[in-house]
């Protein structure tokens, strides 16, 4: 047990250096700055808590972000894993031509911030655009998308559902690593595909799903690109979340101490919903080693 | 008697499971090419764009151009500054792929002793790995810049790429821990059983099991790193040493008379060749059950 | 093992000191990888960095004129550094946080007030500079508390772009006052305006408002401290302006601008299709527009600030579109002013950069540019205007416009414009915001 203890270290040395160079110094500067005011440009002068009395009970700004930020993870995790998970599914199979199908799938991800995207989705969601054009053909009346609080944080939730592509390459690498017997068992035993999917699929494939969806909430909580793209936070800062803010402060108004104190009020925020995933896990990720963690 | 019955009954089963699993691919494949359609137009109108004037390109959302006229691309290529798109091309692999092998093998470690291993202080250090995930960036810039700055090591690759050999990529350290869980623990044992210290258990029998995982992380590392354009903005300032993404947006001045957009469109275009090119190679390895012959519980 | 020894012997303060000071030596060695040179009129040959925002044409027209300099100055080498504009800024401020910045760094116009304390007091150095190739007004655009922190590389003006055809088309005639505009509503369809003012998503800029205040009251927005000059009811007549400019659909509101699909950067999509037909906006952006009128087979011309019946200002703003500056931590001063210098007076680098940072400020370069036929006639059109009704009052009217005023502009006109907010509220907020860009100016 101790030589096992001793194994670990040597594994997670270079690890532990880096942890310390390059996060645990860079994070304490951070969280010293939010108790700053620092513009980047002189020194910082400590404040004491200001910044976060600021953020709390003065600025509107800050609780429009959160609520922003809390509204979009809230809305888009789920939807994207669902979707990624559906689409991985069927991309699973040995189909001809399956690695065109997977690239192209996979595209809308690798354009990540592209200009592109900017100006196609104004295209769609514009006044005279493509979805308010179908709309009045259909005979609904046309929605003003981007002016519409509502409206613009579903333009942004769909972006995201939409480039749902590294959420698919790890659904796509769970299930391959499904032992297939297990697949012939269950079809052996007479159990549908559906009933497959349920039975085998879902239970081995909890570990992936569980990670998948840390790893989704984490990026979801750091959204920076898809609103600084196609609303540009607006409007009215219905769409303005917490890590444009951050950037804002930061390299707009100049204000790091302030952006410090938001981050590390995200930083608590990620940390509270990971927590609570962690805590339901324990009932519902199978682990192949045994372990519970 | 029972045994001819019983292959009667096999084959008639399997001429119904095959007449089946024709109508379930068409579905299949009707569902993927209306799919895929979506997922290409943007890309389409991309390429379309990049033979457009600068008022076409923002008063029509159809992708075909008046025009061909590949005057953009060679515009494009040739760049403002005295070096053509191939300096920067080279500039992104001299980032990229240090970085991808280095975050793969540090990576590798740091997650093999996370999950293989138990050992008290693991209830602290888990938990600081996860929170590394939940900081955002910005607010270690300036710290770290100054890091750097005194290392006399800025406007080099090293700040780009040193986080990686130390395992900071926090993302790839928690995504292989979870498929090293994924593998079962009985298999290091029967290794050790073989005579295998715990090195080579990594390598001569979890790595390739998990090449697929690898893969993945390498994938991710490729397309994230040569898209990367907030690391290279600060700490790269000499113009031939600017790697694609930053290239792009080197001319990206809308109050320039000359900005052509058109330019801007052609270069995202080829800059999204490498990035293509190595997810096509990659994803055959994600084929289902092609690796999960060895693990057998 | 000698050291080893020594090291042994030696006590353990005395130990702890001088590994301190090995310590310091190493990192203040690495933290100056950029050599220190002694001074570089001595003929020592240095190297000195550069930095600039544009787009193609510009960075190949800096880039000659500074092989030109390279060439006049051998002892010098300049390494260049460019990019576009959008991050340009944040790049700057972490270099000049880390005190890594360039020898010589364009600066916008308005940045010259945050970053007046990185940057180097150049009075002392008017003959290095060729200070006495420009007028005092000029000069005095680059003083903050009476030190000259830059030089001005050109002067840009609040104009109004009007789509003359589209005009014509509705039979309107060109607009001078404001009131034209409002007289010109009843011969235009429901969805074309008259005006717009260069509001996109993100960016809002105050200059609409500081004009109409700036013609309202008669005065700059603040004295020569930067005190705030502008009452709470300065904002709120100002205000009920702008709503009554929204109201009587003379410009889009926000919510219309929004929902036009509009990208940042990009065409104005209401300019292209000709339903906006005029635009406030800076003469930089002269020919940009006129290649996109050509484009869409427009008209183009050029048009002085509007005025009001009863106004008390031209209402024609105008802002140093950019500075050199020398950042304190600047090894090579001297090298760095002769640099300036040549780039801006020189006739030769006059000509090789014609007029990609607009009509110089430096009068030789000017005088080179006109005899050599240099300068477009449009351009010459919007200079003459500019400088025959510039109001010199409202000379540092534009240092107002900075991040915080914007933000305020834009939320107080977007709430407006959503019926969020009334006159009042706007206006509150607009003034708060002004107060506390005062103090930030401190």
């Amino acid at each position: 047990m101790k030589k096992e203890r001793y194994l670990s270290l040597i594994y997670l040395i270079p690890w532990i250096i880096g942890i310390v160079v390059f996060v645990i110094y860079p994070f304490a500067m951070s969280f010293y700055y939010s108790f700053t005011d620092y513009s980047m440009l002189s020194s910082p002068q400590f404040i004491g808590l200001a910044n976060y009395k600021k953020m709390f009970f003065v600025d509107p700004n800050f609780w429009q972000s959160f609520w922003a930020t809390v509204k979009f993870v809230v809305l888009t995790v789920p939807a994207k894993m669902v979707f990624a998970l559906f689409i991985a599914y069927i991309m699973n199979a040995k189909l001809k031509g399956i690695g065109f199908f997977r690239t192209a799938y996979y595209i809308p991800s690798i354009l990540g911030a592209n200009v592109a995207i900017a100006v196609l989705w104004q295209f769609l969601f514009k006044n005279d655009g493509l979805i308010n054009m179908i709309m009045e053909r259909v005979g609904l009346q046309g929605f003003g998308w981007f002016s519409s609080p509502t409206g613009a944080m579903f333009t942004i939730v769909l972006l995201r559902v939409w480039q749902f592509g590294s959420a698919m390459i790890i659904f796509l690498n769970g299930l391959a690593e499904i032992p297939s017997e297990l697949y012939e068992a269950a079809s052996i035993d007479g159990a549908s595909k559906f009933r497959q999917f349920f039975s085998v699929t879902l239970p081995m494939l909890s570990p992936v799903i569980f990670f998948n969806l840390v790893l989704q909430l984490v990026q979801g909580f750091q959204e920076f690109e898809g609103p600084f793209l196609v609303t540009g936070g607006g409007p009215m800062r219905a769409t303005y979340l917490l890590p444009m803010y951050i950037y804002d402060s930061a390299f707009k108004t100049f204000d790091m101490g302030y952006s410090s104190a938001l981050s590390w009020v995200l930083f608590v925020l990620i940390m509270i919903f990971t927590a609570i995933l962690f805590k339901t896990s324990k009932k519902w990720v199978f682990y192949a080693d045994g372990g519970n963690k | 008697m029972e045994n001819t019955n019983n292959e009667a009954r096999y084959i008639k089963m399997q001429k119904r499971n095959e007449r089946k699993k024709l109508i379930v691919h068409g579905i299949k494949y009707l569902v993927l090419v209306i799919g895929a359609l979506i997922m290409l137009y943007p890309i389409l109108w991309l390429f379309g764009a990049s033979f457009k004037s600068n008022t076409e390109i923002f008063n029509t959302i159809w992708f075909m151009p008046k025009s061909f006229d590949i005057q953009p691309y060679i515009d494009g290529w040739k760049t403002s500054s005295q070096y053509t798109f191939a300096t920067y091309f080279l500039n992104s692999f001299l980032i990229v792929i240090p970085k991808v092998i280095l975050t793969l093998v540090s990576c590798t470690l740091a997650a093999y002793g996370f999950a293989r291993f138990e050992f008290p202080a693991k209830r602290i250090l888990f938990p600081i790995m996860m929170a590394t995930l939940f900081l955002p960036g910005i607010v270690t810039r300036i710290p770290l810049y100054i890091f750097w700055r005194n290392m006399g090591l800025l406007d080099t690759y090293i700040p780009l790429i040193a986080n990686s050999a130390f395992a900071c990529d926090t993302f790839f350290v928690y995504m292989l821990v979870q498929f090293f869980r994924s593998v079962p623990k009985e298999l290091d044992e029967a290794a050790k059983m073989d005579g295998c210290n715990s090195f080579m258990t990594l390598t001569k029998i979890l790595v390739p099991i998990l090449k697929p995982s690898l893969i993945t992380a390498g994938l991710f590392q490729f397309i994230w790193t040569f898209t990367d354009f907030q690391g290279p903005l600060i700490y790269i300032s000499s113009v031939h040493k600017y790697p694609v993404s930053i290239a792009l947006r080197m001319a990206m001045d809308t109050t320039s008379a000359d900005f052509n957009w058109n330019r801007m469109m052609a270069m995202s275009i080829i800059g999204l060749i490498p990035s293509l090119v190595v997810f096509f190679s990659a994803q055959k390895s994600f084929l289902g059950g092609s690796t999960a012959g060895g693990v057998k519980g | 093992m000698a050291i080893i020894r020594k090291v042994k012997t030696m006590k353990i303060k005395g130990f702890v000191i001088s590994v301190i000071t090995v310590g310091a030596a190493l990192l203040s060695l690495s933290a100056c990888s950029n050599k220190k040179s002694t001074d570089s009129d001595n003929g020592d040959k240095v190297t000195i960095r550069m930095s600039w925002w544009g787009g193609d044409s510009r960075h190949k027209a800096m880039q000659a004129a500074i092989k030109a300099f390279e060439k006049k100055n051998p002892n010098i080498t300049v390494k260049t550094e460019f990019g576009g504009f959008d991050s340009y800024q944040e790049k700057l401020t972490t270099q000049l946080s880390g005190g890594t910045a360039p020898d010589v760094m364009r600066i916008d116009g308005n940045w010259i007030t945050t970053y007046k304390d990185q940057l180097v007091d150049m009075s002392s150095m008017g003959k290095e500079l060729g200070a006495s190739n420009f007028t005092k007004d000029k000069l005095a655009a680059a003083k903050v508390d009476g030190k000259q922190l830059g030089m001005p590389v050109s002067t840009i003006y609040r104009q109004l772009f009007v789509n003359k055809s589209a005009l014509a088309k509705y039979g309107v005639a060109e607009p001078k006052t404001w009131e034209d505009l409002f007289a010109a509503r009843s011969k235009l369809p429901n969805d074309v305006f008259p005006f717009y003012s260069y509001y996109q998503p993100k960016s809002v800029t105050s200059l609409l408002l500081l004009q109409i205040m700036a013609e309202q009251t008669g005065k700059p927005v603040g004295n020569a401290d930067n005190k705030l000059l502008y009452t709470k009811k300065d904002f709120t007549k100002a205000v009920k302006y702008y709503k009554s400019l929204v109201d009587k659909k003379i410009t889009p509101s926000k919510k219309e601008i929004d929902n036009s699909g509009i990208v940042e950067g990009a065409p104005f999509p209401g300019i292209v299709n000709q339903k906006w037909l005029s635009l406030f906006s800076w003469n930089t952006d002269i020919n940009v527009f006129a290649t996109q009128f050509e484009d869409m087979g427009a008209t183009l011309d050029i048009v002085p600030a509007l005025t009001m019946k009863n106004g008390k200002s031209t209402g024609e703003l105008s802002k140093p579109s950019a500075f050199y500056s020398i950042p304190k931590s600047s090894k090579h001063q001297q090298a760095a002013a002769k640099l300036i210098n040549f780039m801006l007076n020189d006739p030769t680098a006059a000509k090789l950069q014609k007029v990609e940072n607009g009509v110089p400020d430096s009068k030789v370069a000017r005088n080179t540019l006109e005899k050599a036929g240099l300068i477009t006639p449009l351009m010459k059109k919007s200079l003459k205007i500019a400088e025959g009704t510039v109001d010199t009052k409202m000379a540092n009217v534009y240092r107002w416009d900075q991040p915080t005023t914007m933000e305020a502009a834009s939320d107080a006109f977007t709430q407006l414009d959503y019926g969020k907010t009334d006159v009042d509220g706007a206006a509150t907020l607009l003034y708060n915001a002004f107060k506390e860009q005062e103090s930030e100016f401190k």
